[in-house]
């Protein structure tokens, strides 16, 4: 009687997917809380910052993301530096970091106190759920750092997007609204690129399409470094930067792009 | 153990009643669950995922469609959420998508078997997703050829590898044994008529529409079609392997079958009016996405701005339709890109 009890009981356990012991344990999708470690950012942060201190909590840096349903291929983050960009104390370095891909540092800015405001804006490809981190090095050499968990949606990939292979490398520069002359303006570069990762296979041969990624973007305004961009194949594909500059009068907006191929490419906008 | 026989069938078999082996891929416990939700009915939530697809439709005579769960796959519905159907005709059956798992294949073929003695002789794959592709390995299993157009067979050697792993984490090792990759028996590149059953059965392809191969086919006799990833009912439409303006081409040129009823991809069997559905949709979505991207705003607030009040009951309104956004939005904005 009881184990006839025991059984409905089970049955009704599986039936609603509450566990039931004999059921054959499946995995399920991971999850985790936005603050948390993981063992890859353990050895990686090691490796990055051996025996400095990284200060959590989001005083100095904030990292956002879409909490939800995001799209693995171009999933945008947004880092907000929560101190003004001068020259006593500012933002030298910014690491952007994806745990879980098989390449996890995905951008490393080299930055001056020309952007103004040390806020940057791009996109990445998350391949599974993850945590994605901001690291923020300060000029008096302090560490902190702030991480959002990130489940994207959808088991399948998107095809690879192949209809402008000839635009490669075309580089656009834009201010997004007005130019404020002294002050941190928002501009944008994005290169036609396909940021190619070496993983993905082609529709049409299945033989893997070979790494072709962007490798780095520098960013100058009248001839002096705002910042450099050191980046890898967890960018999304067209590689995108949203960052800030102050401009002190008429002057050219310049990005100098390089790739994983020795591609060379320049893209200009006249300020001013 | 008595196998599921009779369990939610709303049509009467035509053969004589048969034994049915038990799917391989089903576990002891499943088939006890499955008994189970007979017997426990309402208290139990899967009674759908598991006889939903042991339940063929009637639309017409010899035309069947058998429904998938609503939802995003999981543990209960053992991602069975894809829509599947079959055509009888005088020589045998064709069926249309072959199911989420090694045994839902199995599952949809034992169905098949209690509506018809006639053979099956081929199942066509209308689209590139898991719940339409992975019960293949069933049928081949059995010597029944699986045939899609060439593109999608593409696009299935070059993602589904990973497809099936993510499957795997969403509903667990048991429901998939025997769940593997494999490569179409049948490939082609156009419409045609597919001469297998003795009735006529026309392979409908657009070009690249919701997804490079997608197809849709038409039971000629009777103007039902079974529209794959073309069309869903009150479901969002996934845009990820779309192309739109030829989506939209694709939509136009269905209106011109005299269409009697709609088999989608998701959701129930519909009018043909579930055509204007998914063209709103889209056209919404699109003006919408293009005004953001016009005005330079950024993609992270994106999937928050771009409410669609007219399709928020819509499964997959808070997966889908975000995910949609974002797409649609780098896509608009690549548009620009390259003038």
């Amino acid at each position: 009687m009881r184990s006839d009890r025991r059984r409905f009981l089970e049955r009704l356990a599986v039936c609603t997917g509450a566990p039931a012991v004999a059921w054959a344990a499946p995995g399920g999708l991971p999850s985790a809380e936005h603050d948390a470690s993981s063992p890859e950012w353990e050895r990686l942060s090691e490796a990055l910052f051996p025996g400095r201190t990284l200060r959590p909590g989001q005083a100095v840096v904030q990292v956002a993301a879409p909490l939800r349903a995001a799209y693995g291929a171009s999933v945008p983050v947004k880092v907000v530096s929560k101190l003004p960009q001068r020259p006593d104390r500012y933002v030298r370095k910014l690491y952007l970091v994806v745990d879980k891909n098989p390449s996890p540092l995905a951008a490393v800015l080299d930055l001056t106190t020309e952007v103004g405001q040390a806020d940057f804006e791009t996109r990445l490809r998350v391949d599974e759920y993850s945590h994605v981190r901001v690291v923020s090095e300060l000029s008096n050499g302090e560490l902190h750092t702030d991480s959002r968990y990130v489940k994207t949606s959808g088991g399948c990939s998107a095809p690879p997007n192949r209809d402008a292979l000839h635009l490669i490398g075309k580089t656009v520069l834009r201010v997004a609204g007005e130019v404020r002359v002294g002050q941190p303006t928002l501009a944008d570069v994005t290169v036609v690129h396909p940021n190619d990762s070496g993983f993905e296979l082609n529709q049409v041969t299945v033989m893997y399409i070979p790494p072709h990624f962007v490798r780095s973007i520098r960013v100058s305004y009248a001839q002096r470094k705002v910042f450099d961009a050191e980046l890898d194949f967890s960018i999304s594909e067209n590689p995108m930067l949203r960052f800030h500059f102050v401009p002190l009068g008429p002057g050219e907006l310049r990005a100098e792009v390089t790739d994983s191929k020795d591609g060379q490419f320049v893209g200009t906008l006249a300020v001013g | 153990m008595r196998p599921p026989r009779g369990i939610a069938r709303l049509v009467k078999p035509r053969g004589p009643a048969r034994p049915v082996k038990p799917s391989r891929g089903l576990t002891r416990r499943a088939l006890s669950c499955a008994l189970g939700a007979a017997v426990v009915g309402p208290f139990c939530g899967c009674a759908s995922a598991q006889t939903g697809a042991l339940a063929p439709v009637a639309l017409a005579p010899g035309v069947y469609a058998m429904h998938g769960s609503p939802g995003v796959a999981d543990e209960r519905n053992l991602g069975r959420i894809g829509n599947a159907g079959f055509i009888v005709g005088a020589r045998g059956v064709v069926v249309i998508d072959t199911g989420t798992s090694y045994a839902h294949g199995e599952a949809l073929l034992a169905a098949i078997a209690r509506v018809t003695d006639q053979p099956v002789r081929v199942a066509l794959v209308s689209h590139t997703r898991p719940e339409f592709l992975f019960g293949g390995a069933a049928f081949r299993a059995r010597g029944i050829p699986v045939r899609m157009h060439r593109r999608t067979a593409g696009l299935m050697a070059s993602r589904c590898d990973t497809c099936l792993k993510t499957l795997r984490d969403s509903i667990g090792e048991g429901p998939l044994r025997g769940t593997t990759m494999y490569s179409a028996d049948e490939l082609f590149d156009a419409t045609h008529e597919l001469d297998a059953i003795g009735r006529p059965v026309r392979v409908l392809y657009f070009g690249h529409s919701s997804g490079p191969g997608d197809i849709a086919v038409l039971d000629v006799t009777s103007g039902v079609l079974f529209a794959g990833g073309l069309l869903d009912a009150r479901r969002i439409p996934d845009i990820q392997d779309s192309d739109l303006p030829g989506w939209k081409r694709a939509l136009q040129a269905l209106r011109g079958l005299g269409l009697r009823t709609v088999v989608p991809g998701h959701g129930a069997a519909s009018a043909p009016q579930l055509i204007d559905n998914v063209e709103r949709y889209l056209a919404q979505l699109e003006t919408r996405v293009r005004a953001m991207v016009a005005a330079g705003d950024s993609l992270l607030g994106a999937a928050d701005a771009v409410e669609l009040p007219e399709f928020d009951r819509w499964d997959q309104y808070d997966t889908i339709h975000r995910r949609n956004v974002s797409i649609a939005f780098v896509r608009f904005e690549r548009d620009l890109l390259f003038k």
